[in-house]
C-alpha cells in the first residue's frame, strides 16, 4: 500500500514537474507581448481627388502589410505590427481638420499621413505638441516652414522643389514652345503652384502668362479654358489640380482645339482615359510613374496593381495611379521605425533628423530617400531637413498609356 | 470677337442645364410649396444611369435618356407616395427635412455601390468645328439641342394638354381644383414624373461633358434655387428667363472675372430681388 502510494506520489510529482515545465515554456511565450500600432491616414476617398486618396490608402496599407509580413518589429519582449485607419476628407478643409483631430485626440494615433492643404497646415503645430509623427504631401511650403523641431515632414517632392527641373526639361524637350500659363484651383494649393511656376518659368526662359483660377467643384470648365486660350499659351499647366478636374480640362481643351502641351502632376493615364477619352490626353505630361518592367522601376511597385485588384474590401479591386508613390512614402516611415528600433514617434523623428540618414525608397531599384539636400536646403534653409529628396519621373502619355519621359535625380 | 462667340456658346449650354435643373425644382415648389433638397440626387441618378448604359454596357446614347427618365420617375413617385403625400398637411419644413435626409441616403447608397471615384462617360459627340478663329466644341451641341427640345416639350405639355391645364389649376388653388372633381393624387404623381424627367435629362446631358459622382448634383442645387428665386417661385417662364440670365452672367463672369464670378452672380441676383422682390416673372 505504502509502495503504491509512493509510486502514485512520484507519478504525481513527475506530472506536476512536466506540467510546470510546459506551463513555464508557454508562460515564456506569452510574456512576449503583441501590440498593434495604428497608422492614421486622412485623405480624399470620394470626389474629384479620390484617385489620389484611394491610391494613398492602398499604398500605405500595402506597405504596412509588407512590414508585417517581413516580421514586423520586435523591441524587447514586444512584437509590433501595423494597421491602417483611413478617413475620408473629400478634399474638404473642415472634414480634414475633423479627421486629424479625431485620430490625434480620440483614436490615439501616433503616426499619421495627411493630404489636405489647409487642414494639414492648421493642425501641424498640434501634431508637434502631441508628438505625432506626420508625413504629408501638401504643396504649400509653409508646411516645411514650421519650427525646426516640428513633427511634420513632406515626403513628396513639393512643386516648389520640382518646378525648376520640370520646366527646364519641357524647355529642352519642346524648344518651340515658349510660353506657359497655369490653370489651377483658387485655394492655397493653387496659389502655391502658381507662384512656383512663375519663378521656374523665369529661370527656364519661358514667357509666363496670366494665370486662371477656378473654384473646386467646377463641373463646366469651358469659361476658364476660353479665358486661358485667349492668351495663346504653348503650355498649359494644371499641376496640383484634382484628377477629375484635370480630365475635364483635357476634354475641354481638346474640344476647343488646343494643340499645345498640357502638363500636370501625379495623375494616372488610366484615370484620365476614363474621364476624358484617349484623344484629349495624348501627349500630356504628368509626374506619374509608368509601371513598366525593365527600367529603373522596382519589382516591389510593379507588383502593386495586382495586389490592389486581389485585395479584399469595398474600396479595393481597382489599381490606382499613384499607389506606387504612397507605398514608397509609407516605406520611408516604416524603414525609419526599423532603423530607430522604436515605435516612439520622438525616437523615430530623431532617426529622420540624424545627419546622413538614408531610407529605402521603394519605387526605384536601390532607391534612396534622404531628408534635406542642397536643393531643398537652398529653398528652405534650416528647415530643409523636413523635405524629402528622392528621384521622380516625368511621364508622357502615348496611346492612352503612361510612358517614361525621364527620371530626374536631384543633386 | 472670337472669344465673345466662345463665351456665348458656353453660356448657352450652361443656361440650358440650369433651366432643366430649375424648371423641375420650380414645378415642385410651385405645386407643393416645399423645397426638394434631393433634386440634385435626381440629376445624379440620371448620370449614374448614363454611366451604366453607355460606359458600362456599351449601349447607344439614345437609350440613356429614356432609361434615366424611367428610373428617376420611379424615384420621384416613391418620394411623392412615401414623403410628400403623407406629409401634405404638415407645412413645408418636415417634408423639406425629409428630402434633405433622402439626399444623404441617396449619395451614400451610390457611394457604397459605385465607390467615390469620378466615373467617366464618353461625350455624345466629340471634336469641334471652327467658326472664324473661334471653336464650337461638338459636345455642347447635344446639350443645346436636348435642352431646347425638353423645354419645348414641357411648354407644349403644360400649355396645350388637359393634364398641363390640370397642373396649372393645381398650382393656382388645390382646393378649388379638387372641388372641380380633379383627381389631385394622380395629378401630383404626374408633376413628380415631369420634374423627374427634367432632372434625368439634365443628368444625362451633364454627365456627357463632366463626370459622374455621388455629389455631382449638389453643386448645381444652389444655382438651381438661385434661378428659381430670381425667376419667381413656381414660375416655369421665370425658370427659363432666370436660367438664361444666370447662365450668361456666370459664363461671362467666369471668363472675365475668373473665380470671383460666383460673388458677381449672386450680387446680380440680390440686385434683381431688390428691384423685383417677386422675381423676374413672379406675381406679387
Amino acid at each position: 500500500m505504502k509502495k503504491g502510494l509512493c509510486s502514485f506520489l512520484i507519478l504525481l510529482l513527475a506530472v506536476t514537474l512536466l506540467a510546470g515545465l510546459v506551463t513555464g515554456c508557454s508562460s515564456s511565450t506569452t510574456a512576449s507581448k503583441e501590440q498593434v500600432i495604428t497608422i492614421g491616414v486622412d485623405t480624399p476617398l470620394t470626389g474629384g481627388a479620390a484617385p489620389w486618396g484611394l491610391s494613398e490608402m492602398h499604398g500605405v496599407t500595402l506597405a504596412a502589410d509588407d512590414f508585417n509580413s517581413a516580421g514586423g518589429l520586435t523591441i524587447g519582449d514586444t512584437h509590433y505590427t501595423l494597421k491602417v485607419e483611413a478617413l475620408d476628407d473629400a478634399y474638404d478643409t473642415a472634414k480634414a481638420t475633423n479627421n486629424i483631430n479625431q485620430m490625434a485626440y480620440t483614436d490615439g494615433v501616433k503616426f499619421m499621413f495627411t493630404f489636405q492643404t489647409e487642414g494639414s497646415l492648421a493642425l501641424a503645430p498640434t501634431l508637434t505638441n502631441m508628438k505625432i509623427l506626420n508625413f504629408t504631401v501638401v504643396n504649400d511650403d509653409r508646411i516645411i516652414a514650421q519650427p525646426a523641431d516640428a513633427y511634420t515632414y513632406r515626403t513628396y517632392m513639393g512643386f516648389s522643389v520640382q518646378a525648376n527641373d520640370y520646366l527646364a526639361w519641357m524647355k529642352k524637350t519642346y524648344p518651340n514652345d515658349k510660353s506657359i500659363a497655369v490653370l489651377t484651383t483658387n485655394d492655397t494649393n493653387g496659389n502655391v503652384t502658381e507662384a512656383s511656376t512663375k519663378a521656374a518659368a523665369a529661370a527656364a526662359g519661358l514667357t509666363y502668362l496670366a494665370p486662371v483660377f477656378y473654384d473646386t467643384g467646377t463641373a463646366d470648365f469651358s469659361p476658364f479654358v476660353t479665358k486661358i486660350l485667349n492668351e495663346k499659351p504653348d503650355i498649359i499647366l494644371t499641376i496640383g489640380d484634382p484628377t477629375g478636374d484635370v480630365g475635364l480640362i483635357a476634354k475641354t481643351l481638346n474640344g476647343m482645339g488646343f494643340k499645345g502641351i498640357h502638363a500636370t502632376g501625379i495623375v494616372g493615364a488610366a484615370d484620365l482615359l476614363k474621364i476624358a477619352g484617349q484623344a484629349p490626353i495624348e501627349g500630356m505630361l504628368t509626374l506619374n510613374m509608368p509601371l513598366i518592367p525593365g527600367g529603373q522601376v522596382s519589382s516591389a511597385v510593379l507588383g502593386l496593381p495586382a495586389r490592389e485588384v486581389a485585395h479584399s474590401g469595398s474600396a479595393w479591386g481597382t489599381a490606382y495611379c499613384c499607389t506606387w508613390d504612397f507605398y514608397s512614402e509609407a516605406g520611408i516611415m516604416f524603414d525609419a521605425m526599423k532603423q530607430a528600433k522604436s515605435v516612439d514617434p520622438t525616437v523615430v523623428k530623431a532617426k529622420i533628423d540624424q545627419s546622413g540618414a538614408k531610407f529605402n525608397y521603394a519605387a526605384i531599384n536601390n532607391g534612396i530617400a534622404t531628408f534635406g539636400s542642397p536643393a531643398s536646403n537652398a529653398i528652405f534653409g534650416a528647415n530643409g531637413g523636413h523635405q524629402v529628396t528622392n528621384s521622380w519621373p516625368i511621364d508622357i502619355i502615348k496611346n492612352g498609356k503612361d510612358t517614361i519621359g525621364t527620371i530626374i535625380t536631384p543633386k | 470677337m472670337a472669344q465673345i462667340f466662345q463665351v456665348i456658346v458656353n453660356a448657352l449650354s450652361l443656361s440650358l442645364i440650369y433651366i432643366l435643373f430649375a424648371t423641375g425644382l420650380t414645378l415642385i415648389m410651385g405645386i407643393f410649396d416645399v423645397c426638394n433638397f434631393a433634386y440634385g440626387e435626381f440629376v445624379m441618378v440620371g448620370g449614374i444611369a448614363t454611366y451604366l448604359i453607355v460606359a458600362k454596357s456599351g449601349l447607344p446614347y439614345i437609350v440613356a435618356p429614356f432609361a434615366a427618365m424611367i428610373i428617376v420617375s420611379l424615384i420621384g413617385i416613391i418620394f411623392e407616395k412615401g414623403i410628400f403625400y403623407p406629409m401634405r398637411n404638415r407645412g413645408g419644413l418636415e417634408p423639406a427635412l425629409a428630402t434633405f435626409g433622402s439626399s444623404t441616403i441617396m449619395q451614400t447608397a451610390v457611394l457604397i455601390l459605385f465607390g467615390g471615384m469620378p466615373l467617366g462617360v464618353p461625350s455624345i459627340m466629340s471634336g469641334q468645328f471652327k467658326i472664324g478663329s473661334a471653336y464650337f466644341p461638338m459636345d455642347r451641341l447635344p446639350i443645346i439641342i436636348g435642352g431646347f427640345l425638353m423645354i419645348t416639350l414641357l411648354f407644349l405639355f403644360v400649355q396645350k394638354t388637359k393634364l398641363g391645364l390640370a397642373i396649372r389649376a393645381l398650382q393656382q388653388d388645390q382646393d378649388a381644383a379638387a372641388l372641380q372633381g380633379m383627381n389631385i393624387a394622380s395629378i401630383r404623381v404626374v408633376v413628380w414624373v415631369v420634374a423627374s424627367c427634367l432632372a434625368a435629362v439634365a443628368g444625362v446631358l451633364l454627365s456627357s461633358i463632366s463626370y459622374v459622382s455621388p455629389t455631382m448634383g449638389s453643386g448645381y442645387l444652389l444655382k438651381g434655387f438661385a434661378v428659381v428665386i430670381m425667376g419667381g417661385l413656381g414660375s416655369i417662364p421665370g425658370a427659363l428667363v432666370g436660367g438664361f440670365v444666370l447662365g450668361f452672367v456666370d459664363s461671362f463672369g467666369q471668363t472675365y472675372l475668373g473665380s470671383y464670378s460666383y460673388m458677381f452672380a449672386f450680387a446680380f441676383i440680390m440686385l434683381v430681388l431688390i428691384v423685383r422682390p417677386q422675381g423676374l416673372m413672379g406675381k406679387r
